[in-house]
């Protein structure tokens, strides 16, 4: 399976439909079954990765981001995010090299491969301007400035219960979706054809939009439920893989590397993320702050 | 001699004009659109013609320029730029004006030549005589006419531009045009526009509806014979007008097919009813992820229809998220009547009414999608694929029976969950003995035995275009590819045992790649990947500083002393501050076992004091060395989300302290000098 020719493919087309995806990754993988699952990691990854936007305005859409070079939590170090076509590849490594830069094309497995840049942040500026690229440094203190806590993505006004559409609700001890109604937390309905929408159920058992994983993090927070933390020893970021963090946050939390985070023990694990993203995201996820590092 | 740029024309004679404004390049760019469609498209095709009827004009802007226009625009578009053309520089000078080559190296006559074609294509229709070709090609320019003629136009000079033309495909491309039998005689220079259009526009309409009724699909390569023996027996009828029926029928049947093959190339997929009304079929799709059959309702979407598609009354809603397609939806299980007996979905839009349609079925074909992962439904079974069929449960037996004649086995259908009530499901039916008579209400599963070359999956980019890395499995049904050699790009292939081409990592490199078997040809081409339409999305890197912090009531100050700012947390996770400031020090004003001084920037800038204070100021300088002294008074844990700061922390944290003490100061010896 070559991820990079997935990417390229969805690069060069520059938005299309979660089914053209779904389809492109079953293809790659050549897998007869499961392609259901693949795919869906897929999108987690590339989501997570910064270089596509999925389910955009809440349609089955898929968007290209434009390419960047994303400064890491490491300040020498930078990685291609975005976009990317082969010639751009070349493009950046002719550019790195002029600068003085360390370039290396780091094969990941399933994975689009990480294209890492290291030098000082002039050189680092400098690759990208002739790459005709930007330069973030430290690309996710960035993500997490423009991030929205999750409570504001709840819709003000509360909708009715649809009538006909089936229904889950998101155990927030159990930390997995159940059959049936549960109060005080998200729920998804499904109608017939297959359409999801999902609601935040609050105390009153009023519904109120929202996308699915900021649902469930607003019913967590409302229940002061604890469903990611952080180790500041490890600086490692740990998640219920039930309930992964809203794409905007993983993404940040992911590119304090841009290494995809590992799956363990029912978790995503985010490793090297600075306490001070860790604790924005978390924050701004109505989880508890992770503390402060005492000197 | 055209000197376009000058704006200033020289005539044959040596003559000088000078031009008025024309529209730059809108002429040309539809100049380079017709040539890359019609004359020089990877299409396998025996001569080209210049059939530059409405649909084909979109579908050529479209290909081009990625932007999809209706017919009617399209064709408003192409005029306008023509005739603009013609009025500003042809008009005056004549034909010979557009003899040469443009700057990408294409003849400058195509899209004048593509207009007269444009022009033969209404004769016998609207207001014209059924002969009068001038007075139409005229009022297309509007130029007004001379001698019977549009003005600069004149019969010598048409028929050199077309002779140019022909030459130059021939010379630069080995490719031949189309081109009348008589070359002499009365109405010869009519026939060279003419034999690009033996169908008239009021043929054309019809088009749409024997390409539906023969269940083609837009953007899909009909093999030629195929083509050839199914509108021959829809025009058997009198479907055509005795002028098209007499084409098909005399030597320029040839010309017609070709013609008919174009307009297969450019059709969206809809079927005009009436000027109100249109409508497009609805395909079903059969995903069998981990074995689990899923069917799906999968509409086209042309052009016309929009891109949300809502029926009110039966609640049916569709996205579309690519061209030519609205995204699938899942067939519920109590949708097996509906599937049975059709149905309409219906929406208005502009005034027209917008149909979605699946007329009555019986039994379905379901075979390898060239767009979709899956099978999707298909008039006919593809001889010696792997395919499925769906079926009235009533007709279960008699399906099963014919399934075990044409398959040569046993064939029963599978027990799946999902599929719609009232109906079957038969998985890997691969016919390999067609049977000529087939019973009526089985039609649809008939076995086509023609040679057909279609490719599957692959990353797919274009029409038949695909990128390096991801080039689409060809396979190839009929009931003489067992026997038939298989090429590609010349070279002897072979087909393993599903049919599928066996390409040796041809397809792998870029470029066009044709295969060819038993008569039957398909051109694709592999191209390397670009960008296109990305969103220049740049992050804000805003100014000021942006800090989470536990839960407590806090003062946020800067390295100036009139950089202040409280919080508290009203959430129990923590707050997250935003000042407009670079923050330098955040301290808890309710001390507790935590950090009570967290520092918040890296490097830390010094304290700094301004030299003028407003009386506001000098209020929040007052705050600021506040906060940090009575801080300092409970000897404070001081914290920082940075490690590589911690080591000269509390020295820097003494700097702010003393920097405080100095403020205190000076502002005590202020207020006892005023006293």
């Amino acid at each position: 399976m070559n991820a990079d020719s997935l990417l390229h493919w969805m690069s060069h087309l520059g938005e299309g439909s979660w089914h053209r995806f779904h389809d492109a990754a079953a293809w790659l993988t050549r897998s007869d079954g499961g392609h259901a699952e693949t795919a869906r990691l897929l999108r987690i990854y590339f989501s997570d990765l910064g270089c596509v936007d999925f389910f955009v305005a809440e349609s089955q859409r898929w968007r290209v981001r434009s390419p960047l070079l994303a400064g890491l939590s490491d300040e020498r170090q930078a990685v291609l995010c975005g976009g990317r076509s082969p010639m751009l590849v070349e493009a950046l490594q002719a550019a790195a090299e002029s600068h003085g830069c360390h370039f290396e094309i780091q094969p990941l497995q399933h994975l689009p491969s990480r294209i890492l840049l290291e030098g000082d942040k002039e050189q680092l500026a400098a690759a990208a301007q002739d790459a005709h690229l930007v330069y973030y440094h430290h690309f996710a203190a960035i993500l997490c400035r423009n991030l929205t806590p999750v409570t504001r993505y709840v819709a003000d006004a509360s909708n009715e219960p649809l009538i006909g559409w089936t229904m889950r609700s998101f155990d927030l001890r159990k930390r997995r979706w159940v059959e049936g109604e549960l109060p005080g937390t998200a729920r998804e309905y499904r109608s017939k054809f297959g359409e999801r929408r999902f609601y935040v159920c609050g105390r009153q058992g009023r519904l109120r939009a929202a996308p699915k994983r900021a649902a469930i993090y607003a019913a967590a927070a409302l229940q002061n439920v604890i469903l990611a933390g952080y180790d500041i020893e490890t600086s490692t970021l740990t998640v219920a893989a039930s309930a992964p963090l809203p794409e905007t946050y993983a993404r940040a939390a992911c590119l304090c590397t841009g290494v995809p985070p590992r799956y363990e023990d029912n978790s995503w694990i985010y490793e090297d993320v600075t306490p001070a993203v860790a604790a924005a995201l978390l924050v701004l996820a109505g989880q508890p702050h992770p503390g402060v590092p005492i000197v | 001699v055209n000197a376009r740029n000058g704006r200033l024309l020289v005539t044959s004679d040596n003559r000088p004009i000078y031009l008025g404004t024309v529209k730059e390049d809108e002429y040309g760019k539809w100049n380079r659109a017709l040539a890359a469609y019609c004359l020089l498209s990877n299409e396998v095709r025996e001569r080209v013609c210049l059939a530059a009827s409405p649909r084909v004009l979109a579908a050529a802007w479209a290909q081009l320029y990625r932007q999809r226009f209706s017919s009617e625009d399209a064709e408003k578009r192409f005029v306008a730029a023509v005739a603009e053309l013609y009025q500003h520089e042809v008009a005056p000078a004549g034909l010979h004006v557009l003899g040469g080559v443009d700057g990408d190296g294409l003849p400058r006559c195509i899209a004048f030549l593509g207009l007269s074609v444009l022009a033969a294509l209404a004769m016998s229709h609207e207001d014209y005589p059924a002969h009068a070709y001038y007075p139409r090609l005229s009022d297309l320019l509007g130029a007004g006419r001379e001698r019977g003629y549009p003005r600069g136009f004149t019969p010598e000079g048409f028929k050199q531009l077309w002779r140019n033309l022909r030459r130059w495909l021939k010379e630069k491309h080995r490719i031949v045009l189309s081109w009348p039998q008589r070359e002499q005689g009365a109405g010869h220079i009519v026939a060279l526009p003419l034999s690009h259009a033996p169908l008239r526009r009021i043929d054309l309409q019809k088009l749409p509806a024997f390409f539906a009724s023969c269940g083609y699909s837009p953007s899909i390569v009909a093999s030629p014979q195929k083509l050839e023996k199914e509108f021959t027996l829809w025009a058997g009828g009198d479907r055509l007008t005795a002028s098209g029926l007499s084409a098909l029928k005399d030597v320029r049947r040839g010309l017609v097919l070709a013609q008919v093959t174009y307009e297969l190339e450019a059709w969206d997929g809809s079927v005009a009813e009436s000027p109100y009304s249109s409508w497009a079929q609805v395909e079903l799709l059969l995903d069998l992820p981990r074995r689990q059959p899923q069917l799906f309702y999968w509409p086209r979407r042309p052009h016309a229809f929009p891109e949300f598609f809502s029926d009110e009354q039966s609640n049916h809603q569709f996205e579309s998220c690519e061209e030519g397609w609205y995204d699938p939806v899942p067939i519920p299980a109590g949708d097996g009547p509906l599937l049975a007996h059709g149905f309409e979905w219906k929406m208005r839009r502009s005034s027209r009414s917008l149909i979605l349609r699946r007329s009555e079925t019986y039994v379905v074909a379901l075979t390898p999608s060239p767009h979709q992962a899956g099978f999707a439904s298909r008039r006919r079974l593809p001889h010696n694929i792997k395919c499925a069929v769906l079926c009235r449960q009533v007709l279960e037996a008699e399906v099963s029976a014919y399934l075990r004649n044409i398959t040569g086995r046993s064939c029963a259908s599978v027990a799946a969950p999902g599929l719609p009530s009232g109906w079957k499901l038969f998985l890997d039916v691969k016919p390999v003995h067609p049977i000529t008579v087939v019973p009526p209400l089985l039609e649809p599963i008939e076995v086509e035995t023609d040679v057909e070359i279609f490719p599957i999956g692959g990353l797919r980019v274009g029409k038949r275009q695909w990128i390096v890395g991801g080039p689409p499995r060809l396979s190839i049904s009929g009931a003489n590819t067992v026997r038939a050699e298989v090429s590609l790009d010349g070279e002897r292939v072979d087909l393993d045992a599903e049919g599928v081409l066996l390409d040796n990592g041809m397809l792998s490199t870029p470029g066009v790649h044709t295969v060819v078997c038993a008569g039957a040809q398909l051109r694709i081409e592999v191209i390397s990947p670009t960008f296109t339409n990305l969103v220049g999305e740049r992050e804000e890197e805003a100014r000021g500083s942006f800090v989470a912090l536990p839960p407590g009531r806090w003062t946020v100050i800067g390295a100036a002393s009139d950089e202040l700012l409280h919080c508290r947390s009203l959430a129990p996770s923590g707050v997250v501050v935003r000042t407009r400031f670079r923050a330098v020090w955040a301290i808890n004003r309710v001390p507790t076992v935590a950090a009570k001084v967290v520092c918040v920037a890296t490097p830390i800038p010094p304290p700094a004091f301004p030299i003028i204070l407003s009386a506001a100021q000098r209020q929040i300088v007052a705050q600021w060395a506040d906060a940090v002294l009575s801080s300092q008074a409970l000897r404070p844990r001081i914290g920082c989300f940075d490690e590589a700061s911690g080591s000269h922390l509390r020295r820097v944290w003494g700097a702010y302290v003393a920097a405080a003490r100095g403020l205190v100061a000076s502002r005590r010896r202020s207020t006892e000098g005023q006293l």
